[in-house]
């Protein structure tokens, strides 16, 4: 009886979900389709930091490599946004990896600083390399995404595309969650020494974590940068970074269902809160501290 | 031979935790390490165990006279890898995992664990798994608590649990480090019946102690350590005699 219900509600959200854009007008499918990016993209730090418990601050840098790839192959190259996707998400891997490379020896404080170090090398290169990256100008022009003859144009077009690959990655990361790597990390994350005794590769796991969680920011980047037509260093500083670490741990670090939701609520909060117009992000931060102060394990408790 | 020390040595700076210390672990033996606080005990575990890397000397894991295998520079994954489980002193258990899950991560390192089976399940595969961490939790009795969330079991079960999730990884050698510690008479009884059962399975069981009830009872050797120097070997009745151990514990006769 009590997984009948749970299958009623998931078809009751996924319903409310597929209909969301005929009942709002364009403005709200936009901020939705924005919300979707902020999902897959805390699906992926949950990766990282939820599930293998590796403070990573530089998360934004990684999104923002997979949008810079993608719009410079689209603008340079002309390649179309199915290849720019692939692209994106290598190189936004490889970026990661190399990112973990250092801070997978470190712990707390030291691992914080490391990857916030990361984040801001990221991020003035963007600024700084004006050759490539056009500097603070931004690259705009890039491609709508096509489907063989259909283009992807109106924010109801692109609300749908955004649920795909949120609906495919939501999936993807629960399947990890379950499986033996899953265990691995959650395992790293509680003690590392007993999780070594007990012959996992912890090194090799951090890796992994880095690499899947990195090429799916490197999947909303892509996204994104299609989506605008238009990216710029702006979008991906540091704030960006404790936006989306603020959403996996509101979630409740490493749970996905709270990590999504989580992911909604901070990226709707602004809109919503746009009627108090200069005290919006006031509101905003307050919010957050009385969230952490009441619901200190996330929003969603872990049915325990 | 299951494991034989050569000479191991370990300096912190310049204390001399391990002094040329040389053992031989026997197949299928339960044998014991005992000495007083700060013996080096620990720092031995954590020497065999790939924690520590020694400063020198040398460590051999199931040799033979033609092929001798040294452990000394592998990490600590390999080590548990080849066979070398342990427990340690201060329960390290993954406090917000159920005991299930405790003793699947056991068991990780001795099935596939790629990309690929994480989306294409091998359902009998899966199963055969979670029976044997059953079987283990079974084993160390358990399997009523399994899925309960282990940092909220008391503590002697801990200790049991963390021992389950060890011989998950199919040990040759077990290392418990003191397995009994603040555990009563009654809990003790059972911890000794565990490692004589972990025994029957032919299972090497070395492990540290202070209880010496439970050291005399089923030790088939006794190794013990003062200021990082081995000052007796030999069988419990003979240790209980030694003059250089009595010494150690209750110092000299003035």
């Amino acid at each position: 009886m009590k997984k009948y219900g749970q299958k009623v509600k998931i078809i009751v959200v996924l319903a409310a979900v597929f209909i969301f854009p005929l009942l709002t007008n364009s403005y709200w499918t936009h901020i939705a389709t924005l919300a979707g990016v902020y999902i897959i993209l805390s699906l992926g730090l949950n990766i990282i930091l939820g599930f293998c418990g590796i403070l990573m601050l530089g998360y934004a840098a990684l999104y923002g490599i997979g949008a810079y790839f993608a719009a410079l192959a689209s603008t340079n190259l002309h390649l179309s946004f199915w290849l720019t996707l692939p692209i994106s998400f290598l190189a936004t891997l490889f970026f990661s990896v190399l990112a973990g490379a250092p801070a997978i020896r470190l712990k707390g404080d030291y691992l914080a600083i490391v990857t916030l170090g990361f984040g801001e090398i990221i991020r003035l290169l963007f600024n700084n390399l004006d050759v490539v990256t056009n500097g603070p100008k931004g690259i705009r022009g890039i491609a709508h995404p096509e489907f063989f003859s259909f283009k992807f144009s109106s924010p109801t077009h692109f609300y749908y595309l955004v649920l795909f690959f949120v609906l495919a990655i939501a999936f993807f990361v629960y399947k990890l969650k379950k499986s033996k790597i899953g265990k691995a990390w959650f395992a790293i994350k509680e003690d590392e020494i007993a999780a070594q005794s007990c012959g996992i590769d912890t090194t090799y796991m951090k890796f992994l974590a880095f690499a899947i969680g990195g090429g799916i920011a490197g999947i909303a980047g892509c996204f994104y940068a299609h989506w605008i037509g238009f990216i710029s260093p702006e979008s991906f500083t540091f704030y960006e970074s404790v936006l989306i670490v603020s959403m996996v741990v509101l979630g409740g670090m490493g749970n996905i269902k709270g990590c999504i939701i989580s992911a909604i609520i901070l990226s709707l909060l602004p809109e919503v809160l746009r009627g108090f117009q200069s005290y919006r992000m006031l509101i905003f931060g307050a919010l957050l501290v009385l969230i952490m102060i009441f619901k200190p394990e996330g929003l969603i408790l872990k049915k325990k | 031979m299951m494991l034989t020390t050569k000479a191991l040595t370990k300096n912190f700076g310049g204390v001399i935790a391990l002094n040329n210390v040389d053992i031989t672990i026997e197949k299928g033996k339960i044998i014991s390490l005992i000495g007083p606080n700060g013996a080096g005990k620990t720092t031995f575990f954590n020497c065999i165990t790939g924690m520590y890397p020694p400063t020198s000397g040398k460590v051999y894991f199931n040799a033979s006279s033609e092929k001798n295998k040294d452990i000394d520079r592998l990490k600590p994954m390999e080590i548990a890898r080849l066979g070398i489980a342990r427990t340690f002193q201060n329960i390290r258990l993954f406090a917000n995992m159920t005991c299930f899950e405790n003793v699947l991560v056991g068991k990780i390192c001795r099935s596939k664990a790629g990309l690929f089976s994480t989306f294409f399940t091998d359902f009998s595969k899966e199963k055969e798994i979670s029976e044997e961490v059953y079987d283990l939790l079974e084993f160390v009795g358990l399997a009523d608590v399994a899925n309960e969330i282990s940092q909220n079991l008391p503590y002697g079960k801990q200790r049991r649990l963390e021992i389950a999730r060890a011989l998950a990884i199919k040990p040759q050698l077990l290392l418990l480090d003191e397995p009994v510690a603040g555990m009563n008479s009654q809990e003790i009884i059972e911890v000794m019946d565990l490692i004589k059962k972990i025994q029957g399975k032919g299972i090497t069981v070395f492990f540290i102690e202070h209880d010496m009830k439970m050291v005399m009872n089923i030790s088939d050797k006794v190794i013990v350590l003062n200021y990082g120097i081995k000052i007796a070997e030999g069988p419990p009745e003979d240790i209980q005699k030694n003059e250089k151990v009595i010494t150690a514990y209750l110092g000299e006769e003035r």
